[in-house]
């Protein structure tokens, strides 16, 4: 055989190798030595057959010609170099459009502004293979995120047996899919470990990471208030507890725990919040005076009130400018069905209800309490504001078992449902806080599991939280749910499509192409 | 440009008065037709069983199934770009390897026609034909939309729909792009055919070597991974970046084609 010709089969298979050699990377992802080898023999072989074929490529590049297939070379190389440019800058200055209904591919607010509040860069290590099926949605998370954040969120897949020390160090287990974020460096390293791959989660955690230390949320107890625990919810009530809030609040970075204030000459010092939800026997005058110093000293406190409930506080509340009506509010338009549960779309601009504004959410209170801004009497300092407020067309029921209409002397238009309160402790000596900061709501129903998933109440209540304990970023909307779309279709209808489809249609164009063929062969 | 024009119209009847290409759109229909009832089935059943127990009962895993554009549409639209990759080298082998093998080909060289002529008119008549064949699919979204409910009245979300569409033509047109260089490249359509769908399969499996690889080549790699650029318009985020990158490589295969048709007057 000549040379030449063998030139040619060494270089047919030295093309196979080279074009071949990205399959032995996807087979054996550890052989990045093996592909090399592969391509470089490829090349060698092609340039067996350059050399063997010498002649014939001289005999194609004739004078003229040679002439042309430089100039196509330069310009080849010249198109496909400004082709890198201007991918390089699309790779970098991105743009995208979230065309979908709910822009469900858009990172949610809260994420943005948990984002754009991150003070270390976040390292997010992915322990997943890429066969997961979890594994794209996760991939394009990330890819959000650190499009958001470019420097400040980092990430990285591993396979938890291709890097058993990074594996051991999180103590992930081997095929276990799991998430590590981590902030700083050496000893100051901080990590948190996420089994879940959602953007709630992803912005809890980073929360979470982002958070000082971990803050105490202290509910009050002792009074009758709703129990934190699913266990002691009543028995004829078992849905009456805060576990859903709880276990929110400890996904967010807190810390929920009771407080018991009899006995108690202060409220703990490291409080960043303490709630009072529901309470129904009145506190005594100790506890009233522990809660009194808190606050003076710029305490934060979420306070709940609800139908019928006496707790003695109303001195306090006053103090900081919020009295709790007397009867029911009831709305004879903006209802969910009964005049008790009232709907609201009204907020003022403060910070708590603005999202809420923005997004055109209804907030729902199940037979709430209307509150009243006093003007005067208050302690020095002290600015109240409504968050939340009724229609024009409610009013306060004083007498909910006899009827559901307005009667003479009871109050009416439009209604306080939740106030934020600030006051000016910056001068206090020994003080937490530069500012108190107390937010009442006239309903403390809105709290309880079987409520919590009423998002834009679970939003209104976490935006409360976050105000008043003075974690701005959680100010925002959790991310949307998809819209449910549905399809029910029996047997025979799927029957019929699958008839149509998979076989009327494809007979039908290859008909017409028989059609076409015999037409043709008869001409 | 009007000569391009008349190539493609030409290109165009006799795509459309040969019994191949519709054996080509036969087996597209076909094709996609089996995955888009497998899809409904498996989305009416677990829609069935939501219904009984509700969605919070149900795993994160069956969240797709909540909604019709993602459960079906979405993934329809998914295995539509892997069986075009399958269709597009049988449709665009001929263009240019049938002239060469019919000796047409130093015919339409002497004809007073630019090369640059010839490359669009047969691309434009190419993209004509992989543009029919791909609108044949949208009969499945039609389906959908006739029998499917929803809250807000529409029953897929269509912005999705037809952007995913659109990340199928914008595929449809690349693989056309390289099929065309690749039968300029020589006279038997059937090694052209089996080329373009050796470099469109490598192409595709590029994603996977991506996420198996460390950064930055991993950055690198699934830039240049043809279902991950395309994996957003899909699920309906429009990209610059994507739209970018498909025009590069439409852009530089039809440069290729040309430089190697204008090297047939050299050679």
């Amino acid at each position: 055989m000549k040379s030449a010709n063998i030139g040619k089969v060494l270089g047919a298979f030295g093309l196979l190798l080279l074009l071949s050699s990205p399959f032995t990377l996807f087979v054996t992802p550890d052989s990045a030595v093996a592909a090399a080898v592969k391509a470089g023999a490829g090349l060698v072989l092609l340039g067996v057959y350059g050399a063997t074929n010498f002649r014939r490529f001289g005999q194609f590049a004739t004078r003229r010609s040679s002439a042309f297939f430089a100039t196509t070379a330069l310009t080849t190389l010249g198109v496909l170099a400004a082709l890198v440019a201007v991918n390089y800058l699309a790779f970098k200055q991105n743009r995208r459009w979230d065309l979908t209904r709910a822009r469900i591919h858009t990172l949610a607010p809260q994420t943005k502004a948990t984002l754009a509040a991150i003070a270390d860069p976040v390292r997010a290590i992915a322990f997943i293979t890429p066969a997961h099926p979890q594994y794209g949605q996760l991939e394009a998370l990330f890819t959000l995120y650190h499009a958001e954040a470019p420097g400040k969120f980092e990430y990285s897949f591993k396979d938890a047996r291709r890097s058993p020390d990074l594996a051991s160090k999180y103590q992930v287990r081997e095929g276990q899919t799991a998430v590590v974020l981590s902030r700083g460096e050496g000893e100051r390293a901080t990590h948190t470990l996420l089994s879940t791959v959602s953007e709630q989660e992803l912005t809890h955690a980073v929360l979470k990471l982002n958070a000082v230390g971990t803050q105490k949320v202290y509910f009050v107890t002792g009074h009758g208030e709703w129990p934190l625990d699913k266990e002691q919810a009543p028995p004829d009530d078992p849905g009456a507890s805060l576990s859903e809030l709880r276990r929110q609040l400890l996904q967010e970075g807190y810390a929920a725990e009771p407080l018991n204030l009899a006995g108690v000459a202060d409220v703990p010092g490291d409080a960043a919040l303490v709630v009072i939800a529901g309470a129904r026997v009145p506190f005594v005058a100790p506890e009233k005076a522990a809660l009194q110093r808190y606050l003076a000293a710029g305490g934060r406190l979420l306070y709940f009130a609800d139908a019928g409930l006496r707790d003695g506080l109303d001195e306090l509340l006053a103090e900081y400018g919020v009295l709790v009506d007397e009867g029911i509010v009831a709305d004879a338009q903006y209802n969910s069905g009964n005049p008790f549960v009232v709907l609201s779309l009204f907020y003022s601009d403060h910070v708590i209800g603005k999202p809420l504004a923005q997004q055109g959410l209804n907030v729902e209170f199940p037979t709430p309490r209307s509150l009243a801004l006093l003007r005067m009497g208050m302690a020095p300092g002290v600015q109240a504001q409504p968050v939340v407020l009724t229609s024009q067309h409610a009013w306060v029921e004083t007498t909910p078992q006899e009827n559901a209409m307005p009667s003479d002397g009871e109050k009416t238009g439009q209604l306080v449902l939740v106030a934020a309160v600030t006051r000016d402790t910056a001068s206090t000596p020994g003080r937490r806080f530069d500012e108190a900061r107390v937010v009442v709501m006239g309903d403390s129903e809105l709290l309880l599991d079987p409520n919590w998933g009423h998002e834009p109440n679970r939003n209104l209540v976490m935006n409360a939280l976050g105000w008043a304990s003075n974690q701005l970023t959680k100010v925002t909307i959790r991310p949307p749910d998809r819209e449910v779309s549905t399809l029910e279709l029996d047997a025979a209808t799927i029957n019929g499509i699958r008839f149509v489809s998979t076989d009327l249609l494809p007979l039908t164009l290859l008909g017409v192409g028989l059609a076409i063929w015999l037409s043709r062969r008869n001409k | 440009m009007r000569t391009a024009l008349a190539i493609a119209r030409k290109e165009l009847s006799i795509y459309f008065t040969t019994p191949w290409a519709y054996a080509v759109f036969t087996a597209m229909v076909a094709l996609t037709a089996f995955y888009f009832t497998d899809l409904l089935q498996a989305f009416n059943d677990v829609q069935a069983v939501a219904r009984r127990v509700g969605w919070s009962q149900m795993s994160p895993d069956f969240n797709m199934y909540r909604n019709l554009t993602d459960g079906v549409v979405v993934e329809l639209w998914g295995s539509v770009l892997v069986i075009t990759l399958v269709v597009t080298p049988f449709l665009s082998m001929r263009l240019f390897a049938e002239e060469k093998r019919n000796r047409t080909f130093e015919l339409l060289m002497t004809a007073p026609v630019r090369p640059i002529e010839i490359v669009l008119g047969k691309y434009l008549g190419g993209l004509g034909v992989i543009s029919a064949t791909l609108g044949l699919t949208l009969l499945f979204p039609l389906l959908l939309s006739a029998f499917g409910r929803s809250e807000s009245g529409l029953a897929l979300e269509w912005s999705t729909v037809l952007l995913g569409y659109g990340a199928l033509l914008l595929w449809g047109a690349t693989c056309m792009a390289v099929g065309l260089f690749i039968s300029a490249l020589t006279e038997s359509q059937m090694l052209a055919a089996f080329l373009t769908f050796c470099v469109l399969l490598a192409w595709m499996l590029l994603g996977q070597v991506a996420r198996r690889a460390e950064e930055p080549m991993r950055s690198a790699l699934s830039y240049v991974a043809c279902d991950l650029q395309l994996q957003g318009m899909l699920k309906g985020v429009l990209d610059a970046q994507s739209l970018v990158f498909f025009a590069s490589v439409i852009g530089f295969s039809l440069f290729l084609t040309h430089r190697t048709v204008e090297a047939q007057r050299w050679a």
